[in-house]
């Protein structure tokens, strides 16, 4: 294997990173949204495609998104995992400290209804039963492509 | 005499490699046992104390009924043991006597029973006090790493010195959910134990569950799990590559690990597997999930091939940053028995798949490092991508090639392990009926916890984020 260093590997590396790099959704309407992603308690296979979702592959900023690391910042709220009875107060304190107009997004089956997770001495099952209104992106766990057309769908209303 | 041979003299054999010794015996283990013996893991129930000891690279039980619901302590001569102690306290009410640490790890008073996993568990009553020590705090969505961790701190003079790590609150009641349930019911529920081993925790259990039942898959189906394993190795190592460079700012590496990771991911997709390798392990009979594996590996190897140099130099330019940050000593890696890239990194060369039959063993050639550093870890994975693509085609070349596969005994009880892309992933399975009775799972992350403190300790906090995503600390697989 033949590995090169220096000016010529940082060159042809820039060269592939603007080669590669994804087209943005400019027709979105309205203005950017926030999203604050809670791990709630899982495999963390939800946490680390949201991680590849605010990675170089998805055009997430772009297209009129931005990951941000607090609360009070965000519009939505983005839930990976089970939600485990420790982590209730956690979710709770997230959503009672963002600005009003907000959302609530579960990410995954486990988000949503607990996944292969059932309540127990330590689990509640997701976001189902304590919530009525919210909204959900399937998959086990979705991919970071999923998780963008979904939350371009859900923008679009 | 080796400690094993001693125990196979005067313990009880109750399984292919578990002894059961009285009390006497025990606490002889714990004060001569020397540094030949290492211990992988420690569990105990209402019943038995159990530790999972390697000596010279081979693996045994060592178990010493529980009495009064007190036994032992491993930790007065293994520090490694002391999570497994703090989980059985909160799991079992089981009290580890002369324990390294008394604290607890899991109940932070938000269970609805104390000691859930106990014959009778007890409603919650009250409130447990929460032990954190008072210092700063680093929340979960602060670090750089996915997944439920808590870090509390002191610092002196700009540098961390003292560090506690709290991992509570993703505790989701696994043993309890599996207790009870087929091997073929629970193994959807092992598939998400942890992302950091979609192959290798399920197969480490179904390795378990086959040497417990005596059944040996068929060549062929050995040989797709293993080239199963090294595609996930190859995903979650330029994962752990990609998060590593973001700490350090190195966003272009970071971009040719995202891409590399898409790539692999949508060719998954595209032969029929799913992205990230979900529910692809199976059992002996079941049958394979991969109809078109050779292909399949071929376009692994031949599309991940050409990306390599690029990442190995990419890395090399971002070295120094890199150097010398989060560094492990060879003392701590043997003392606590840490594998995987953390421990090949830092000089434990240790690793599990060379016990794994039908394995070709030739193509696995990274040796390891001993710098033990987050530049030598990084190094460290490119080097197993190297081998891993390197094993893929070997085994391809030599799909299905028989070995020579030992019988063994069915005895109701099976230990398997899998080596995959964080460290050597174990299972023990006790089988009653066909259902499971007893299950303990032993993740990688487990030992780097207990040496987190040492390692960050005269380190300033702004390098937390960067250490643990360096030893790729991944906690769903330790709190299940």
């Amino acid at each position: 294997m033949t590995v090169r260093s220096g000016p010529s590997t940082l060159l042809l590396a820039l060269m592939d990173a603007y080669r590669w790099r994804p087209a943005s959704v400019k027709n979105r309407a309205g203005s950017i949204i926030r999203l604050y992603p809670i791990e709630t308690g899982s495999c963390e296979g939800c946490a680390m495609e949201i991680s590849a979702l605010n990675g170089s592959t998805i055009p997430l900023e772009g297209s009129g998104f931005q990951i941000v690391k607090a609360p009070e910042e965000a519009d939505w709220l983005l839930v990976t995992g089970a939600v485990t009875r420790s982590r209730i107060g956690a979710l709770a304190e997230a959503w009672n400290a963002m600005p009003q107009r907000k959302s609530l997004v579960a990410i995954g089956a486990c988000a949503q209804n607990g996944g292969p997770f059932k309540a127990d001495y330590a689990t509640l099952g997701g976001v189902e039963g304590l919530i009525q209104v919210y909204r959900s992106i399937p998959g086990c766990p979705p991919s970071p492509h999923e998780i963008f057309q979904a939350l371009l769908a859900l923008a679009e209303g | 005499m080796s400690l094993l041979s001693a125990i196979m003299q005067h313990g009880e054999r109750v399984g292919l490699s578990h002894y059961r010794v009285d009390n006497q015996i025990w606490q002889g283990v714990l004060q001569h046992a020397d540094k030949t013996v290492s211990l992988i893991a420690s569990w105990a129930d209402e019943d038995y104390a159990t530790m999972l000891l390697l000596e010279d690279e081979l693996p045994f039980l060592l178990s010493v009924p529980v009495e009064k619901r007190r036994y032992y302590a491993p930790s007065m001569r293994f520090l490694a043991a002391q999570w497994g102690e703090r989980m059985a306290r909160d799991l079992w009410g089981v009290e580890p006597l002369f324990a390294l640490d008394d604290r607890s790890a899991l109940d932070n008073g938000s269970w609805t029973l104390t000691w859930p996993m106990a014959r009778e568990p007890i409603p919650v009553q009250g409130k447990v006090h929460d032990e954190r020590e008072e210092g700063y705090e680093l929340k979960a969505a602060c670090l750089a790493v996915p997944g439920l961790l808590d870090l509390t701190y002191n610092v002196s003079k700009g540098l961390i010195t003292k560090l506690d790590v709290h991992i509570a609150s993703g505790h989701r009641g696994i043993l309890s959910q599996v207790k009870g349930l087929s091997p073929q019911e629970a193994l959807p529920l092992i598939s998400r134990v942890s992302a950091g081993g979609f192959v290798a925790h399920p197969l480490a259990f179904v390795r378990a569950v086959e040497q417990a039942q005596a059944k040996v898959p068929l060549p062929q189906e050995r040989d797709i799990r293993f080239i199963l394993l090294e595609v996930e190795r190859i995903s979650l190592h330029l994962f752990d590559i990609g998060l590593v460079a973001r700490c350090v700012k190195a966003d272009l590496l970071a971009t040719h690990c995202d891409h590399a990771r898409e790539v692999l991911a949508q060719l998954c997709s595209q032969y029929g597997v799913s992205r990230r390798l979900t529910d692809t392990v199976r059992f002996w009979d079941e049958g394979s999930k991969v109809s078109e594996i050779v292909p399949f590996a071929q376009a692994v190897t031949e599309t991940m091939q050409p990306l390599l140099p690029r990442l190995t130099g990419l890395n090399r330019l971002f070295s120094s940053r890199m150097e010398g940050i989060a560094i492990l000593s060879p003392e701590h890696v043997w003392g606590y028995a840490i594998g995987g890239v953390t421990g090949r990194a830092s000089g434990r060369y240790i690793d599990m798949r060379s016990m794994d039959v039908g394995m070709r063993l030739d193509a696995l050639r990274a040796s390891g490092r001993h710098e033990g550093c987050a530049l030598a870890r990084n190094g460290q994975r490119l080097l197993e991508i190297r081998d891993s693509l390197y094993l893929i085609q070997r085994i391809i070349a030599s799909l299905g090639i028989e070995d020579e596969a030992q019988t063994i005994p069915m005895t109701g009880e099976g230990l398997g392990v899998a080596e995959g892309a964080r460290g050597d992933i174990w299972y023990w399975v006790k089988l009653l009926h066909g259902k499971i009775e007893n299950l303990q799972v032993r993740d990688p992350t487990q030992p780097v916890l207990c040496v987190l403190e040492g390692i960050m300790r005269g380190h300033q906090p702004d390098d937390i984020p960067l250490a643990l995503a360096s030893l790729g600390i991944s906690p769903a697989g330790v709190v299940l």
